[in-house]
This record gives structure tokens, C-alpha cells and sequence, in this order.
């Protein structure tokens, strides 16, 4: 499943990024703790669409749709 | 002999500011939304000058912001005029702070430079009952670790002292831990294991934090709150500034009055009545509204409101090629354009920072409120109210700012679809920093600063302006102002503005605005005090009915002021942005000659009506 997928309150563990997302912004999202075998917990849904609220560590990240559908997921 | 420099570097709203504010005595902006400190700023620190830097995540730079900030440091370590780095860590934060600080770590080493670790928000770890070892974090880093709050004036003196006597020794520093690697991936990993091992357990602060979101960004309550934020942003504005607005009246008033009575000569007195009095005045009677407008943004930033408010903008603001992270550079546009164009730099999309820095003249800037506040006092009589409590000056001053909101959005939409950047796009993703409360005596301190800077940047230039057409009116001295050299002038000029039904006089008043938009008011504040007419606003709205302006020519000119870009320091920050001045030209070209398109076809519809 995808990051995206999660729905408030729900936690899954992250197993890799998609092709698709750009050097930098896999550099970025591991310097903001989201790594390989990582938990993370979905703090908010989104509000009509926009971006989402997630817990890794002890940091809150907001992500919209096009970063969060591709980071997969396992429960 | 020249001062050493001592860097400050730390994450995003990790107090950096703050703590430079509290090191050199200067009175910085310090905000809590992640990207504030947007340029260099430099303070004494005893011996040493010390340079806040904009805040970095990492070595790794994304946004324009960050990429200024690393090459900064890389050039400045490299220089034998650098004495080391200040890092700031946060306590409340720490995995994401020890990634940077072990970064540093290495590339300080390979400069042989001295680097000292302040660990910031210790107060709130204290508030909580949590635990940090900063024996712990010392011996890991290999470097000086102080417990701080810059906010609450802990450990502040140790920090001090400690920097002044070991940042020149560079050579009593210990090499770092040989298994600290060079990779980013290992040194997340072991930033993730120093802050599990030294680091607290922040759930108490998370709780608090997953608490308020869940009111703030809420689905059903999340965009409800914005608007009545917003509402309420707007309404502060004018409601709260009214009492000092007509105490500054009353003494502009008082001194009118006394130097009718004692002064003698006669051309000193209509000068200082005229000139000083009318002029200047006229213009420092808005200055509460700014104050007000700088505290209210201060504290949405301070909050932490702000990254939430990035977030519920996001999905709309992309609809019209924007992005969530352009609402806090808009929202600064409110204040002045410049900073606002200047934040924009924290936007990571190069084509969505662009559109962002062309549009954010159209939010109405605090040099529009003084034309805005005379206009709406002419529309409506001020203290008027609607249902007894909400201002009927405050409503429309909303509707205003919201026409500006509105143009900026149809021309984001437009421009979307014709500004192409070469470097790719980058999606959202922010760091949503801790609810906190606003650090009080710092953020009235940098409000009453910004409303100073706002008179001594306008108000040379609105003395100027009026001086000289004080002289232009009262010559050949002794005639009426219709027959002065000023009243010649006007009445040649006037054919410009008269599709908008305003004749010579105000037609000068526009025409001076473009040096700067407040000049308008002192203009017309010169011009109908040389009439007689008395300095405050009211009579200069009526000075307005006598010169025959019609109700359509200040919606019309509400239109145009709302638009047009008259602002030479804001032109010149798109072209430093942009490093375009094609776009600077555009940009003036495009908004003025749309602006008058706008509000001739205004007032066509307006006088149908009034």
C-alpha cells in the first residue's frame, strides 16, 4: 500500500520510494527521518485534498498526494 | 582590526534568531514558521560579528533559500576571517537537529574551525519532565554542548562566556568519532540512534501538539477557523488601531493650533502648517495600522498557525498554479512586499516561487492603507457599524484586500500557463513546527521597529515631496492655488486622469504616488491644508466633496491603487530575485497599464449607480 493510503491514527512501516521521485527529494524526505523500514504514523487526513500530516520520530511532516502515493508501505 | 565572523546555523525554526537577537542586543525578525530568516543578518557579539543564516535542514539544499545558506557557509569556513559555527540544536526535536549538527561536524573538521552546540528549548524538556544528556551529546559530537532558552534566558551567560573565550582555539577541539561516515543515509541513522539514546521522549509535546491539530486542521472545523482568523485579522487591524489613530489626530491637532497662535512670521507658519503639519501628519496617523498589522502577523508566525495555514491553502492555492508555502509570503505582502518577494525563497518549486514573487504586489501592501483609510472615509463615515459591532470600514477595508487577493489569483492562473522554469517541479512537503506562544516583548519590540522603519524609509520622501509642492502651490507667493505654479502644472496634466473623474489636484496626488503610494495622502494633505482645510482625515474627505470627487472616482481609484505598481523598492527586489529585469519592467508595464484599464472601466459602471 501507499503512504497516502493511510487514514488517521493509522501507522505502517515504510519499504521504498518510487522511481519516480526525484535525487532530491529522496535526500530530502530521509533527512526528514522517512527511511527504509521506518515507522510512521498518519497524524491528520486531508482536508478536501490537501496535504497530509504524518508522525516519523519526533518530527510532524506535511506531504501532499504526488510525494505520499509514492512511498510504500507495509502494516 | 576587522571582527571575526561566527556563523549561526540551525534548522528551521529551531530559535536562531531569537538567540541572535539575545547575543547582539539587535532586535531581528523571529518567527515560527520554518524559512523566516531569509537573508544575512549581522550583529556585534563582543569580539566577534556574529551572521545569522537562513535555517537548513541539511548540506543538501532544495529550496533557493537553503542553496544561498550552504554556499555561504562553504565559502565563509573556507575564509580565515570566519572563527567558527554557533550550531543551534532543538531539544524538542532533536533526531532531525543531530543530522545537521553531525554534518557540520565533518565539514567544520575539514576546516579546522571551532564549533559550539547550543541546545535550545531546554525550558520546554524542563516543562515536561523530560530528561537530556548533554554529557551524553558533548562527548558524541566531540564538541562544547550548552543547555539554552534563548527564549526563557536560560544558560545564556555560560553560552556567552564560553564562546568568547573558545572560539579562536580551534586546536583544543577533538576529532569526531571515526564511524560517523560520510554517507547522508548512515549519518540520518546515527543522528536517529544519538537522539534515541541522549535525546527525550517527546511525547508529551507531540500529544499537545497532535491536540490543537486536530481543532486546527480538522476537516470540518480546519477551513472554518482560517476564514474566522482571517476575518478577525483584518477587523484587529482597524478596530484596534482607532484609539491611537485619533490620539496622534488630536496632537497634530494641538501643535496646528499652538503654532497658529505663536508663530508670527507668516510664511514659517504656513509651512510648518502646511508642509510639516499637513504633509507628514497626514501620513503618521496610519502609522498605529501598520504596528497593528505587524504584531497580528507576528503572532500567527510565532504560534505555529502558520505552517497550518500553508497546509488548509495548499489544494486551493494549487488550483491557480500556486502552492501552500505561497500563503506565508503573501500574508507578509500585507506588510510590505519586499520581505514578502524576499520569503518567497523558501518555496522549493522554482516556477510556483516565481509566480509567487509577481503576484505578492498585488497583496494590499501597509503604504496602501493610509490611500485606503482616506478613500473608505470618504465612502464611509468612520465609527459606522453593522449589527452594532463589526466595522463598516473594517468589512470594507476586507472587501479591498480581498479584490487584491482575487486579482492575484486570476493572474497566478494566467501566469501558470506561460511561465516555464528550467528546473523541474517540486512537490510539498513541510515541517510542521511545535504551537508555541508568542515571545511577547520581542514581538512588540520588532513591531514598533518595523513601524519606525516604515517612517524614516517614507517619511523623507513624503518630506520631500510636500516641501516641494508646498513651494510649487504657494508660488508666485500671494496667489490663490488654483493660479500657482502647481495649479498651471495640474491643470496640464489633468487630461490623464480625468477618464477617472478626479481633477488637477488629485491627478498630482496620483502622480506623486508613484515615487511611493503613501505620498498620495500627504499630497492631498499639503494641497487642502494650503486651503485652509484642517489636517485630519475627515476634512480632508470633505476637502475631497468640495473638489467635486465623486463617489465613483474613489471606488475607481480604490481599483487602481490596488493594482498599480508604485512601489521603486519593490521593483527592484523582483529584479535582485528574478535577476531579470525584463520581468521588473513587466511586472511595472502590466499592473499599471491594468490597473488603469480596471478602474477607468470602474467608474464607467460606478457612475451608472452613484
Amino acid at each position: 500500500m501507499r503512504l497516502w493510503n493511510l487514514k488517521s491514527g493509522e501507522q505502517a512501516v515504510v519499504k521504498d520510494f518510487d522511481k519516480k521521485l526525484s535525487k532530491e527529494i529522496v535526500q530530502r524526505l530521509l533527512e526528514l527521518g522517512i527511511h527504509q523500514e521506518r515507522k510512521v504514523e498518519c497524524l491528520k487526513q486531508s482536508f478536501l485534498g490537501s496535504p497530509k500530516s504524518f508522525k516519523v520520530g519526533d518530527t510532524v511532516i506535511g506531504l501532499d498526494k504526488e510525494i505520499a502515493v509514492c512511498i510504500s508501505v507495509s502494516k | 582590526m576587522e571582527k571575526l565572523n561566527l556563523l549561526l546555523i540551525g534548522k528551521p525554526n529551531c530559535g536562531k534568531t531569537l538567540l541572535f537577537n539575545k547575543l547582539t542586543g539587535l532586535n531581528q525578525k523571529v518567527s515560527n514558521f520554518p524559512g523566516v530568516t531569509v537573508e544575512f543578518k549581522q550583529g556585534a557579539f563582543g569580539d566577534l560579528n556574529l551572521v545569522d543564516l537562513p535555517g537548513i535542514y541539511s548540506l543538501n539544499p532544495i529550496s533557493n533559500d537553503e542553496k544561498v545558506a550552504v554556499s555561504y557557509l562553504q565559502e565563509a569556513l573556507a575564509s580565515p576571517s570566519c572563527a567558527g559555527v554557533l550550531c543551534i540544536l532543538d531539544a524538542t526535536r532533536l533526531e532531525r537537529s543531530l543530522l545537521l549538527a553531525l554534518q557540520l561536524r565533518q565539514l567544520i573538521e575539514e576546516h579546522n574551525k571551532k564549533i559550539t552546540f547550543a541546545l535550545n528549548m531546554i525550558d520546554e524538556i524542563i516543562y515536561h519532565k523530560l530528561q537530556v544528556d548533554i554529557d551524553g551529546l558533548r562527548q558524541a559530537l566531540q564538541a562544547p554542548v550548552f543547555a539554552i532558552s534563548a527564549r526563557k534566558n536560560i544558560g545564556l551567560d555560560e553560552l556567552k562566556a564560553a564562546l568568547t573565550t573558545t572560539t579562536t582555539t580551534a586546536e583544543e577541539q577533538a576529532p569526531v568519532e571515526k564511524y560517523v561516515s560520510r554517507k547522508s543515509e548512515s549519518l540520518t541513522h546515527y543522528a536517529r540512534e544519538l537522539a534515541q539514546k541522549y535525546g527525550p521522549s517527546n511525547h508529551n509535546i507531540l500529544i499537545r501538539q497532535n491536540f490543537l491539530d486536530d481543532i486546527f486542521l480538522s476537516t470540518s472545523l480546519g477551513g472554518i477557523i482560517f476564514f474566522i482568523l482571517m476575518a478577525f485579522f483584518f477587523q484587529a487591524i482597524f478596530s484596534w488601531s482607532e484609539p491611537f489613530m485619533n490620539l496622534i489626530e488630536a496632537l497634530l491637532a494641538s501643535i496646528g493650533s499652538l503654532a497658529e497662535t505663536y508663530i508670527q512670521h507668516e510664511a514659517l507658519k504656513r509651512f510648518l502648517i502646511d508642509a510639516v503639519i499637513g504633509g507628514l501628519g497626514g501620513f503618521l496617523v496610519f502609522v498605529p495600522q501598520i504596528f497593528m498589522l505587524t504584531v497580528l502577523i507576528g503572532v500567527f508566525e510565532d504560534t505555529g498557525y502558520l505552517a497550518r495555514a500553508a497546509i488548509i491553502c495548499h489544494r486551493p492555492l494549487s488550483f491557480f498554479g500556486l502552492t501552500g508555502k505561497s500563503f506565508v509570503p503573501f500574508l507578509s505582502g500585507f506588510a510590505c512586499a519586499i520581505p514578502a518577494i524576499m520569503a518567497a525563497r523558501t518555496i522549493d518549486s522554482p516556477k510556483k516561487r516565481l509566480i509567487t514573487i509577481l503576484t505578492i504586489p498585488l497583496m494590499a501592501c501597509s503604504a496602501r492603507l493610509p490611500v485606503y483609510a482616506l478613500l473608505v472615509s470618504f465612502l464611509i463615515p468612520r465609527g459606522e457599524t453593522v449589527f452594532g459591532f463589526i466595522s463598516m470600514s473594517g468589512l470594507i477595508f476586507f472587501g479591498i484586500y480581498l479584490f487584491g487577493i482575487v486579482t492575484a489569483l486570476v493572474v497566478s492562473t494566467l501566469l501558470s500557463h506561460f511561465v516555464f522554469t528550467k528546473e523541474s517541479d517540486t512537490p510539498f512537503m513541510l515541517e510542521l513546527p511545535p504551537y508555541r506562544l508568542p515571545a511577547l516583548g520581542s514581538l512588540l519590540q520588532r513591531s514598533l521597529q518595523s513601524a519606525w522603519l516604515f517612517i524614516k524609509r517614507a517619511g523623507p520622501i513624503i518630506f520631500m515631496v510636500t516641501v516641494i509642492l508646498w513651494f510649487l502651490a504657494s508660488y508666485p507667493f500671494g496667489t490663490r492655488l488654483e493660479d500657482s505654479l502647481l495649479g498651471s502644472i495640474g491643470k496640464w496634466l489633468a487630461p490623464l486622469f480625468a477618464p477617472l473623474g478626479v481633477d488637477w489636484k488629485v491627478t498630482i496626488a496620483i502622480l506623486t504616488s508613484f515615487i511611493a503610494r503613501e505620498v498620495f495622502v500627504g499630497t492631498l494633505g499639503t494641497l487642502f491644508s494650503i486651503e485652509n482645510a484642517e489636517e485630519n482625515m475627515a476634512a480632508m474627505s470633505n476637502s475631497l466633496v468640495q473638489s467635486n470627487f465623486s463617489l465613483a472616482s474613489a471606488v475607481a481609484l480604490i481599483v487602481f491603487y490596488a493594482i498599480a505598481m508604485q512601489c521603486a523598492s519593490t521593483l527592484a527586489i523582483i529584479k535582485q530575485e528574478t535577476g531579470s529585469y525584463k520581468l521588473a519592467t513587466f511586472t511595472f508595464v502590466g499592473y499599471t497599464l491594468l490597473a488603469y484599464s480596471l478602474a477607468l472601466l470602474t467608474y464607467q459602471i460606478a457612475i451608472l449607480f452613484f
